[in-house]
């Protein structure tokens, strides 16, 4: 009798086949199952992320208001009284202008000033 | 026998068969008509209860635009806050627990908050029993405040041993700690106004649930400043967490645009505690200021007293919110001058030299006599103006003739909108020529029989300032986006030439004697710079004529006279005690343009300075 033929012989082409599908198989699933628990993770990343920008963002315009608050005039005016600074915008006679001798001096215009 | 016994087994074991096939296929049937009914009969009403269990829309709100001045200075600014709200099913009988823990950080009454606490079983309209499950407890909650109130309850002490609670007791705790208060998903904004009072008529408030502008350049540019909303529709967990992997849409919102206005904060807080000063002196029912830049109409500072605080608008009076330099008007008096000398000035019907008679004080024309506060004889136009006759006045007005001075005072812009970019603004009142009667000639040249608002009177005077050319007052400079571009930029705009340069210079040198010693404003005039400017003492209209007592005293100028940087109206509504502009206006004007000309840095034109020449070049370089 043929060896090949009995019953008890092990066919190796078909039992190898049938290894590499269910590796196969076995691989796209738990691809798939990866692939997944990636996408939550990097969602549940980028949900993080847009937290932490929305409160970076919040804090930044705290931070902002308070600065644009304390640099206010009326502000900076009412700190001036309150620690008895005394200052004060200088005088005409307590300010040299620095004329430009290229450029002729402008009345409306704001000039840039130095006190003394 | 056994042939027998075999045959039998073989029957049962068929029949059991035969049982089992008919089981399996009952079973099978019931399964396969569940699945039917679930997948097709059923699909639409599970499809949508699915849905509605995971699929979440959210609506993402956009912030409102800030306000900031020409300098970048905050005057309005928005945060987003949230709608404090409870169930009180969930909270049950620890009502009083949960007030005492949040009560103080919410700044609410304790015994009130546990009120609205408390589950109540109501009767809806249907007859059906429901309890409250949705109160809210405070609107506008700062995000600091919300999560310290959502700590408290999370930490608040019951006096219970929760380590012996079975697992629905622990359940039903975790949903008291974590879940009977909450804040609203809809975030809602809180418009911030950093500096209170600050330029409070010209900013305006929001208002309403919907949070729209109400007054000023809230409301003007509400739909600019308002942006759009942007939504986001995804999926959730069972615990309610987004799966970001399932967003469907997400479309961001957008942000309002920023307004940056001509207003000078520096300037406008000049403005403000020197009217301040001058309530608390003179005492008028109200006082109104406004700079302005001649050469381009932009509005520096405008306040006017009683102001009111934007943050919370709705506890100031209504007259307190009412921006007067647009809103209100009265009869500008002697300031009006102005109107008939530079029209007939332009005209060329008189020269500064002019002469005209004033009858020693007391004219008259039409069966009435006009008088002047002084007995005059013959006053030059430039007299007429520095002394402020009522009489010189009228004869101008009279040589001008009434059709002339009509159209004159119209193309200065009265009785028209000046479409400034505030709400509000009045026409002012120039009655049609038909309507003038004999007297009228007499008395609109000295600024009776009409009405004007201070913006009005600050314009006129500004077209003076500016050769003659009148523009249209700007208060809006441009408008940018989140990224500091600028989207849109307001330019000046001129409305028209209202008389030649030569008539404006001429004019501008007559007004130059009103601060000078002989003048009707003495204490208008600067150290530093050249005043041009009127001033005006009108006896306020009632019902049956002028009231007794009751001025309108007001003062318009600019300086330096030859080169004008800007031009500033001070009008008082009912000052007690002097009542005269040039007593109660004037002093106002010289102490904002003194300090406004400092901050500013305007070149005086009256003192010779030591001028340091820079530079060793003094060819012009290409």
């Amino acid at each position: 009798m043929n060896r090949k033929r009995t019953t008890m012989s092990v066919r190796f082409g078909p039992a190898l086949k049938a290894v590499l599908i269910c590796l196969v198989t076995c691989s796209l699933g738990l691809g798939y199952v990866w692939q997944k628990k990636q996408i939550n993770d990097l969602g549940a990343q980028i949900k993080e992320n847009e937290n932490k920008l929305e409160d970076l963002r919040r804090e930044n315009k705290r931070r902002s208001d308070t600065l644009a608050y304390l640099m206010s005039p009326q502000e900076l005016d009412a700190r001036l009284r309150q620690l008895g600074l005394d200052l004060e915008v200088p005088r005409p006679e307590q300010i040299v202008v620095l004329v430009d001798a290229k450029g002729k001096a402008d009345s409306t215009r704001p000039l840039r000033t130095a006190s003394r | 026998m056994e042939e027998k016994i075999t045959k039998q087994n073989r029957k049962g074991t068929r029949r059991w068969l035969v049982f089992f096939a008919a089981v399996m296929l009952l079973s099978f049937g019931a399964l396969g008509y569940r699945l039917i009914d679930l997948q097709v009969l059923r699909h639409d009403e599970l499809q949508s209860s699915a849905r509605d269990n995971t699929m979440r829309t959210l609506i993402r709100e956009p912030r409102r635009g800030d306000i900031r001045d020409i300098r970048g200075n905050l005057l309005a600014t928005s945060l987003f806050v949230k709608t404090v709200c409870a169930d009180p099913a969930l909270i049950g009988p620890w009502h009083s627990h949960v007030a005492h823990a949040l009560a103080p950080i919410l700044d609410l009454d304790e015994q009130a908050l546990s009120q609205r606490l408390k589950p109540k079983m109501l009767l809806n309209e249907q007859g059906i029993l429901r309890t409250n499950r949705y109160v809210v407890l405070k609107r506008k909650v700062p995000r600091e405040v919300w999560e310290q109130a959502a700590g408290a309850l999370r930490d608040m002490e019951l006096g219970l041993d929760e380590s012996k609670f079975n697992r629905k007791q622990r359940v039903a705790f975790r949903s008291l700690r974590r879940q009977s208060v909450f804040a609203d998903r809809k975030e809602d904004q809180l418009r911030v106004y950093p500096g209170k009072h600050h330029a409070a008529h010209v900013l305006g408030f929001v208002g309403g649930v919907d949070h729209r502008g109400k007054e000023g350049i809230e409301r003007v540019l509400d739909s600019k400043l308002v942006g759009s909303r942007g939504w986001r529709v995804t999926e959730t967990d069972s615990r309610k967490r987004e799966v970001v992997a399932l967003r469907q849409q997400d479309v961001a919102p957008r942000n309002g645009l920023h307004v940056v206005l001509t207003i000078d904060s520096g300037v406008q807080h000049i403005v403000e505690a020197e009217l301040a000063k001058a309530m608390a002196k003179h005492r008028p029912l109200g006082i109104t200021a406004i700079v302005v830049r001649p050469k381009t109409g932009a509005i520096v500072a405008m306040a006017n007293l009683p102001d009111f605080d934007p943050n919370a608008p709705g506890i100031a009076k209504p007259e307190t919110r009412r921006n007067r330099a647009v809103t209100d008007t009265a009869e500008p008096g002697s300031t009006f001058k102005i109107v008939p000398v530079a029209a007939a000035l332009n005209e060329r019907i008189v020269s500064l030299g002019t002469l005209f008679h004033c009858e020693h004080g007391a004219f008259r024309y039409g069966g009435r006599v006009l008088r002047d506060h002084h007995a005059y004889g013959s006053l030059t136009v430039k007299a007429i103006i520095t002394k402020s006759s009522n009489i010189g006045a009228a004869k101008v007005g009279l040589r001008l003739g009434a059709p002339r001075l009509h159209a004159y005072m119209q193309r200065f812009g009265f009785g028209a909108r000046s479409r400034i970019s505030l709400p509000g603004e009045v026409r002012g009142t120039v009655h049609p020529l038909k309507k003038w009667n004999k007297l009228s000639i007499t008395r609109v040249p000295m600024g009776h029989e009409v009405t004007a608002t201070p913006l009005q009177m600050a314009m006129m005077m500004s077209a003076i300032a500016n050769g003659g050319k009148l523009m249209r007052p700007m208060v809006i400079d441009h408008l940018k986006d989140d990224r500091g571009r600028v989207v849109v930029q307001y330019h000046p705009e001129p409305v028209r030439q209202v008389v030649s340069p030569e008539a404006a210079r001429a004019i501008t040198e007559a007004l130059k004697t009103v601060p000078q010693p002989g003048g009707t404003a003495k204490r208008a005039a600067l150290e530093y710079y050249t005043v041009a400017g009127k001033t005006g003492t009108a006896q306020k209209a009632g019902r049956g004529g002028y009231l007794p007592g009751k001025y309108y005293a007001s003062f318009v100028g600019f300086f330096p006279a030859d080169a004008p940087a800007l031009c500033i109206l001070v009008s008082m509504d009912e000052p007690k005690g002097d009542y005269y502009g040039g007593l109660t206006a004037a002093p106002v004007f010289k102490a904002i343009a003194e300090r406004t000309a400092g901050y500013l840095g305007l070149k005086p034109d009256l003192v010779q300075q030591g001028s340091i020449i820079s530079g060793n070049d003094p060819q012009p370089r290409e």
